[in-house]
């Protein structure tokens, strides 16, 4: 059988990661940081995952610059992760900082379940 | 240290080699490439355009560098800061400075819209003075000459700007717009005003600019008015939609004198109210929301609707937009540049096209150039298409 995918889920809002991982868990591994402090630590060990979803408000500092950290980083160590945004930011300026960070997708919360399982297996499929 | 753009490196971080030349070679020369006028550029094409000319300009000079010095001169290319479009090459004093120019003037305008200056400085080695400070004196000197070029360039136009008006040497063209799910049928035009053809004002991004500098874009925009009215009149179909574009500077004035002067226009030329589309620009943040909103209401009154121009890259939220209550979206071209490959302006544009549906507003793609683009538009469900793939804007003969 064909090895699971792995995701590393960054958001703070415990519900909502729950949420994800019941959603996603039968088709993918997931990792899960609850705060951009934690998202680095779990990278800096560890960066073989298939896709990163990003919530945008989170503590610390936003999410947006916790992108640019670890792109920066990952481009140290010659990886590219691919980035999916994930948010309740629904203007047009949010989803254009998506573009120029280079994100592959942006999914508006709240999601549908099934809504976001078919995303991530489309977003799979088209990189 | 890297310039984000051009992937060159910064002349900070080079500043002890090129020092070194400097010092070992005596004398040098230093080439210096700047697209100029680059506030009106990239206000009109926005920063990823302006961004792209730079990149184009720093491969084109990067190519350029190996094919024309032998690699044991080793010439020093770079930026002055980051984000610059000034980009410099630093190179023994052997080469025919002359030829050198002419040839790279030649290419450049080839590919890049906006002017671009090129000049050649010698740096001498004195050594009383720190070499670091001579490079910088020659650098802004240099920057200097260019804003002083930039600026005969300003004069020329404005002169050449005032004779525009005095003759009205508009010309209008009209880019049709297409129904995109039934095959190609038009729906409607848009019609764009060039200044005279070969001048620096054919663009309109210059022309408006302009006009906005020396306080005529009223009168610039009621000359494109009528031109554009009395001009659809040659239009293959005049039945069509007629989309013009109106500064939103204009519809924030208290006096409606330019809507009136727009009804009395229709009504001079036969022209049925219902089929004219004002084309809002939504680059430019809304000073007075009240007024524009009254100015709109005024003309929805008269039967005219109202298209919000560059949406997704504007400055306002979807709320306000709702408020303007337009009939239509266009959504601006740069998010269509390539939106096959990219799933996030897929999804700006799904969300851009719910939000359309929601206030009964249709969306218009802007700018489609590839049939990629056009499928992927088509898929997510927008109705109508405009953009070079489909058609070049149209000249009709008056």
């Amino acid at each position: 059988m064909e090895e699971k995918r792995r995701i590393l889920i960054i958001d703070d809002e415990e519900d909502i990661v729950s949420l994800v991982e019941e959603i996603l868990k039968d088709e993918y591994r997931l990792e899960k940081a609850y705060s951009p402090s934690q998202a680095m630590e779990i990278l800096s060990k560890d960066q073989d995952f298939d896709l990163i979803l990003l919530d945008i408000i989170l503590p610390e500092k936003d999410g947006w610059e916790l992108f640019r950290e670890f792109k920066n980083f990952l481009k140290e160590k010659n990886r590219e992760i691919p980035v999916v945004v994930f948010s309740i930011l629904k203007e047009p300026q949010d989803m254009l900082k998506a573009i120029k960070e280079g994100a592959v997708a942006y999914i508006v919360k709240p999601f549908e379940p099934d809504g976001l399982k078919n995303r991530i297996k489309e977003i799979f499929e088209k990189l | 240290m890297k310039d984000e753009i051009t992937g060159l490196p910064i002349l900070i971080g080079i500043l002890s080699q090129a020092k070194s030349r400097i010092e070992r070679e005596k004398e040098v020369n230093i080439l210096m490439a700047q697209i100029l006028e680059s506030a009106i550029y990239e206000e009109e094409f926005g920063f990823d355009v302006f961004d792209s000319w730079i990149k184009s300009l720093a491969d084109y000079l990067r190519n350029f560098v190996s094919k024309e010095f032998p690699p044991y001169e080793n010439p020093l290319i770079f930026v002055t800061e980051p984000f610059s479009s000034l980009i410099c090459i630093l190179f023994p004093k052997t080469h025919d400075v002359k030829s050198l120019i002419k040839k790279l003037k030649n290419d450049i305008e080839k590919f890049i819209p906006a002017p671009v200056t090129i000049s050649v400085k010698s740096i001498k080695f004195d050594p009383l003075k720190r070499t670091e400070r001579t490079i910088y004196e020659v650098l802004n000197q240099v920057k200097l000459e260019h804003l002083k070029a930039e600026t005969r360039m300003k004069v020329n136009i404005k002169s050449l700007f005032r004779k525009v008006l005095r003759t009205a040497g508009i010309r209008m063209v009209y880019q049709p717009i297409y129904h995109i799910t039934d095959g190609k049928s038009v729906y409607g035009y848009e019609a764009l005003a060039r200044g005279p053809k070969g001048t620096e004002l054919e663009m309109p991004s210059t022309l408006f600019s302009v006009a906005d500098e020396l306080n005529e874009l009223e009168n610039l925009e009621r000359l494109c008015r009528w031109k554009a009215l009395l001009t659809s009149k040659k239009l293959p179909d005049d039945k069509m939609k007629l989309f013009i574009n109106v500064s939103s500077k204009i519809l924030q004035q208290k006096s409606t004198d330019f809507i009136q002067g727009l009804i009395e226009n229709l009504e001079e030329l036969n022209i049925n109210s219902e089929k004219i589309v004002i084309e809002l620009t939504e680059r430019h943040a809304i000073k007075d929301f009240p007024t524009l909103k009254k100015n709109i209401r005024f003309l929805k009154d008269n039967g005219i609707q109202l298209s919000i121009d560059d949406v997704g890259v504007g400055y306002s939220s979807l709320q306000t937009l709702a408020e303007l209550n337009p009939d239509y979206l266009k959504y601006d071209m740069v998010l269509v540049r390539n939106i096959h490959e990219d799933l996030v302006k897929q999804d700006l544009l799904e969300m851009v096209l719910n939000f359309g549906k929601k206030i009964k507003a249709s969306v218009i793609a802007e700018g489609i150039e590839k049939k990629e683009e056009l499928e992927t538009i088509k898929k997510i469900g927008v109705k109508f298409g405009q953009g070079f793939y489909l058609s070049h804007p149209i000249e009709v003969e008056i």
